[in-house]
């Protein structure tokens, strides 16, 4: 269940993810205090599935499913290289929302920019984004990238999309560095390590 | 008795040298870093931690600055809180010299006295400094050998002189581009110089030699080859039994007696919780802007105005560098197949530079001192290409057509980059204070930077940029653009407590000792009147030799 849209202070948004200030500016760094592997091994290293409720997140899971759909546009497969969903990018820009790394402000933007792209698809083509075939949806993301607030969209997600397409496997992205290969990109050498295999998660506070 | 002869705050390029001097001559150190001690195994090539998530910078909503902009009279103020830049480099044992390139040439002897050779330049501070390039040349050679730098020494109309006839490693590997770019820059009328490297092209005691990743600058070094503060001298001053180095140790103030002298230093350690170290001499190498920012948040009943600030010049002539810079593509659909192929090999470093406008003619002003231009590969951040690639005609590019340049950029083409580098000139401009509306999380005042920029940087920056197009045409690279920048990079720091015989003008003497705080040290960049037309990170580590030799003579 999505944590209702709240104008907070970036102290109150931390404090609301229970978090103690070592802690939540260990979040912000990435990196949890006496650990130098990436927080995102943390996040990560959960079995991506959409239904997995335990996993802390902020889009909703019809969000979720039109944020996959949006991000398969920014970078596709259908040439049969890996895109967005090979790389679970639309898990990647969840976790994305969760951390300080964020503006508030910008994450909204990008819940709200969802709902936008839905509605303008259902003004221009008669149905819901998820609804339409692949070259509507790419009809309806140039249309959305021609209103200032959907360009601006796009330009804020296309980088988180690409940060799971071209980062390093241990943050959740770019299975087994898949997307350098197809590229003809070497491997950074040496990377972070695969984290360990998901342990049971810890109960959300009330 | 004091807890240590030396104390030490900061542990980069100026913090190093000194340890590992005084360590050896059986004087007892401590080194307070305010970062984390990372090591080799801790320096993977993670793009998103290291260079999307700031990983080795202090918080910035913890521990942010404040930067002005503009011009006099309308500075726009912006804390760092808000995402932009910031002037934090390497928060770790070690500091930034982890994540340099190590491109290490050494200042040339008229650097040392731009004023007496050029004459004044109207709106800037220039000075010459209290000592030569004789006096400060032994020390370069020192860091050559101590820290390992490597490469090839060859005559150019620039050189400077040397004591010694070559440096003490061989050159690393180097790209077949290093060749072309020699044969493109001789056509174009210029002598290309190989670039001498804070990087071992062999074993130095524990530290291996460079295994080509290419990550290298912003990244740290996993093999130790990296000339960094931490693999290169403090591991060594560590092993002698004499120096003990503190992460996580945040100093928050320099306290001093009645006499003016450094008594303790207040800082926050690894638990949390406030201590307090005392020495007999006390050194401060925390980067240009956190130098001045600390001597500034320490007055005292005899430095009312902060430690050191006996003229109020603490802070003031901040330089940066004057940075430029060209991008190009070699595309290899156009190049012959046994040309793509040596494109394609793996090593990254290409190291080659022009000098030959390091003094010049120019058609305004005249005879002027101008700079350097170096040669490499365009950095693999990955992620970040992708970024820049994500364009068309102004207008965010996605889809197949995203995917298709990204293949052509990865695989289809090499690129290039040259960076050049310019004097910043030092104006009433460009200083750092104390935000005393900001405070970090400990609650000091927080640093204030205001960057003034002088037409000067910018007038030979184009220059030099330039002559590296004539350089990349002549390659026959396409696609090039070109930055001189206003804005520097904020990774070249210095000036804030410049050196000088005259107490009423300079924060240090010519030992970079403190003129109203006898026991009081500043070994980063921030003694440099004026910066020169290089990195600064050999200069840094090679004062900080000579200052360490002053200071065992002085215990």
């Amino acid at each position: 269940m999505s944590e209702p849209i709240q104008r907070l202070s970036r102290r109150a948004f931390l404090e609301r993810l229970g978090l103690a200030t070592a802690a939540a500016s260990a979040l912000s760094l990435g990196v949890l205090p006496g650990c130098s592997r990436p927080l995102g091994s943390q996040l990560g290293h959960k079995r991506l599935d959409p239904l997995d409720r335990d996993r802390r997140r902020r889009l909703t899971d019809d969000e979720f499913r039109l944020c996959e759909a949006a991000q398969d546009r920014l970078l596709p497969e259908e040439d049969g290289t890996p895109g967005a969903r090979t790389v679970n990018a639309a898990a990647w820009l969840d976790a994305s929302l969760v951390t300080v790394h964020l503006d508030t402000d910008e994450a909204e933007r990008i819940v709200a920019g969802l709902g936008d792209l839905d509605r303008l698809a259902r003004a221009e083509e008669g149905k819901g984004f998820l609804d339409l075939d692949l070259a509507a949806r790419d009809v309806v993301l140039h249309a959305f990238a021609n209103t200032p607030s959907g360009r601006q969209w796009i330009v804020t997600v296309l980088p988180l999309t690409l940060e799971a397409y071209l980062g390093a496997p241990s943050w959740g992205g770019n299975p087994g560095g898949v997307v350098w290969e197809s590229l003809g990109m070497r491997a950074p050498y040496p990377l972070p390590p695969e984290p360990p295999k998901p342990s049971p998660a810890p109960k959300e506070e009330a | 008795m004091k807890d240590f002869d030396v104390c030490i705050v900061g542990s980069g390029a100026g913090g190093g040298p000194v340890a590992w001097t005084l360590a050896r001559a059986g004087y007892s150190v401590v080194v307070l870093e305010k970062g984390p001690w990372l090591k080799e195994g801790d320096f993977y090539k993670d793009e998103i931690g290291v260079a999307r998530r700031e990983a080795y910078y202090p918080n910035r909503y913890d521990e942010p600055q404040v930067i002005e902009t503009g011009k006099p009279g309308d500075w726009d103020r912006r804390p760092t809180r808000d995402p932009g830049w910031n002037f934090w480099n390497g928060n770790m044992v070690g500091g930034a010299t982890n994540l340099m390139s190590g491109f290490f040439h050494r200042l040339k002897p008229v650097d040392f006295r731009l004023r007496s050779e050029f004459g004044l330049v109207e709106g800037a501070h220039v000075a010459d400094w209290p000592i030569t390039y004789d006096d400060l040349e032994p020390y370069y050679a020192r860091v050559e050998q101590v820290v390992g730098v490597s490469g090839r020494i060859v005559e150019h109309p620039n050189a400077e002189p040397r004591s010694t006839p070559s440096l003490p490693f061989e050159p690393i590997l180097e790209h077949p581009l290093s060749g072309m770019i020699e044969d493109a820059a001789r056509k174009a009328g210029y002598h290309p110089i190989p670039v001498p490297r804070a990087i071992l092209s062999s074993q130095k005691g524990e530290r291996h030699a460079c295994a080509y990743s290419g990550w290298c600058a912003v990244y740290g070094c996993a093999t130790g080859a990296k000339g960094s503060s931490r693999a290169a001298l403090l591991d060594d001053a560590v092993a002698t039994g004499h120096c003990e180095v503190r992460p996580h140790s945040q100093v928050h103030r320099l306290h001093s007696g009645p006499d003016g002298k450094v008594q303790w230093a207040e800082y926050t350690g690894q638990d949390g919780l406030r201590h307090r170290v005392d020495a007999r001499i006390f050194v401060v190498a925390c980067q240009a802007v956190e130098t001045s920012r600390l001597l500034l948040n320490s007055p005292g009943e005899k430095h009312p105005d902060g430690l050191g600030n006996h003229n109020g010049r603490v802070g003031q002539d901040l330089l940066f560098s004057s940075a430029g810079s060209v991008f190009a593509d070699l595309d290899h659909a156009a190049l012959d197949a046994d040309i793509v192929e040596q494109l394609r090999s793996p090593v990254p470093w290409i190291n080659r530079a022009i000098q030959d406008a390091y003094v010049y003619e120019d058609e305004k002003l005249g005879r002027i001192k101008g700079g350097t231009i170096d040669f490499l590969k365009l950095h693999p951040n990955a992620i970040a290409a992708a970024q820049s690639k994500a364009w068309h005609k102004g207008a965010p590019l996605w889809g197949q057509a995203l995917k298709d340049k990204l293949k052509w950029y990865f695989s289809g083409s090499t690129h290039l980059k040259v960076e050049t580098f310019a004097d910043w000139m030092p104006t009433p401009d460009s200083f750092v204070t104390l935000d005393r509306d900001t405070r970090d999380v400990w609650g000091q005042s927080v640093a204030r930077v205001r960057i003034g920029r002088h037409p000067r940087n910018r007038h030979v920056t184009r220059h030099l940029v330039w002559m590296g197009r004539q350089v990349v045409k002549e390659l026959g690279a396409t696609n090039w653009r070109w930055r001189a920048y206003g804005n520097p990079s904020t990774n070249l720091l210095a000036g804030g407590c410049r050196f000088g015989a005259n107490p009423d003008t300079s924060v240090l003497d010519a030992d970079c000792r403190s003129h109203s705080a006898e026991n009081l040290y500043v070994t980063d960049g921030s003694f440099m009147p004026t910066g020169g037309s290089v990195p600064y990170t050999f200069t840094i580590y090679a004062n900080s030799f000579r200052v360490a030799d002053k200071i065992v003579a002085a215990l």
